[in-house]
């Protein structure tokens, strides 16, 4: 399996073509059930007990059209379903190829095929579908925005945010998370990128 | 990528109700699910948000409107689904749930996916922890036997 490189600039700007090409681009928060139901014309089938069972929260099936997703976190955890389908989404839309690739002659062909993908090529996939679906849940334009909106309340309170800086980035994920409904990991993670300058923005 | 994106409009569906195949693994969905699905994104509800505010299993519902669970067999049923889609009773979209509702009764969908279908709904991705696998902390054929069902 060959998994090409694509930089974090080229993930961000595909899933942004990605929700800029939807029919949901104006909405806030964005609008990922809609866009991977109506817009991509999947399906999403819950099955009991998938978490538990077998460590999984959700799967895209080898036609790309279905995505299975634990019933628990559908039912029960938002922001981990939001994410779930923003990340499925991903492999679809950056490993079409690959993935169409992958036949299948028997359910014995797929139980020795799907274990062997090599951990470092799988690991290429998953950081891509992660990287997607980080910047498909928390579009650009909108985080700066919003970093700026934190920020300026923070300073508002008196706190000067360059002699806190750990705390106030704490404090940012927590509410930014909140606004765009994922969780504040996420928002972590894309503030501490070392591609993006939003910890620069606090000193 | 944005030449994939299904049209943005779903147009009225027409009053028929026959027995269509879909993609889903070449199961046969039926006209009754298919209108479930039509109307429910066409009213801007994501499965889980329809599910959770009228009180349906999700999971149950996805089976409905994949054609995995046949359509009710009492008009209340099929009733409390059209207002729960807020189809104004009486209107084309209306008449047509209960026709296509009709039409089917009767109908036993297969309780699992054959091998062909099941194959294509098998996950494409499977993270690769061989030390799980050798122990057999992941039984793969009851994951098979799971989607089978799904």
């Amino acid at each position: 399996m060959d998994v090409p490189f694509l930089s974090y600039d080229e993930l961000k700007a595909i899933a942004a073509r990605t929700l800029s090409d939807s029919s949901y681009a104006d909405r806030f928060p964005v609008a990922i059930e809609m866009i991977v139901e109506r817009g991509f014309g999947m399906d999403v089938v819950p099955i009991r007990g998938l978490q538990n069972a077998f460590n999984i929260d959700a799967f895209i099936s080898r036609d790309l059209t279905t995505i299975s997703v634990d019933e628990f976190v559908l039912e029960n955890r938002f922001n981990r379903y939001r994410f779930t389908l923003a990340h499925e989404l991903g492999h679809r839309v950056l490993h079409r190829d690959i993935l169409g690739a992958m036949e299948f002659d028997s359910i014995d062909d797929w139980k020795s095929q799907i274990t062997q993908i090599p951990e470092r090529e799988y690991g290429f996939l998953e950081y891509q579908a992660n990287t997607f679906a980080n910047c498909l849940l928390v579009p650009a334009d909108e985080l700066d925005l919003r970093f700026d909106g934190v920020v300026n309340q923070i300073k508002a309170a008196g706190l000067n945010p360059s002699d806190y800086p750990d705390e106030c980035l704490d404090s940012i994920c927590t509410a930014l998370g909140k606004q765009f409904e994922v969780s504040r990991n996420v928002i972590q993670n894309r503030l501490t990128n070392k591609y993006e300058d939003f910890e620069s923005r606090l000193q | 990528m944005s030449n994939e994106m299904v049209g943005l409009e779903l147009p009225l569906p027409p009053r028929c109700c026959k027995v269509i195949t879909t993609p889903y693994g070449g199961h046969d969905m039926t006209r009754f699910g298919e209108l479930l699905k039509e109307f429910r994104l066409a009213g801007g509800w994501s499965l889980r948000e329809f599910c959770s505010e009228n009180g349906f299993d999700a999971g149950n519902y996805s089976k409905l409107e994949r054609g995995r669970f046949p359509a009710p067999d009492s008009d209340e049923r099929v009733e409390a689904y059209a207002r729960a889609l807020e189809l104004k009773e009486g209107s084309d979209q209306w008449f047509s749930l209960f026709d296509a509702a009709a039409a089917e009764r009767g109908r036993l969908p297969s309780d699992l996916l054959d091998d062909e279908q099941t194959i294509d709904k098998l996950p494409a991705l499977f993270r690769t922890i061989r030390s799980e696998q050798q122990s057999g902390g992941i039984d793969l054929d009851e994951l098979v036997e799971r989607i089978r069902r799904s």
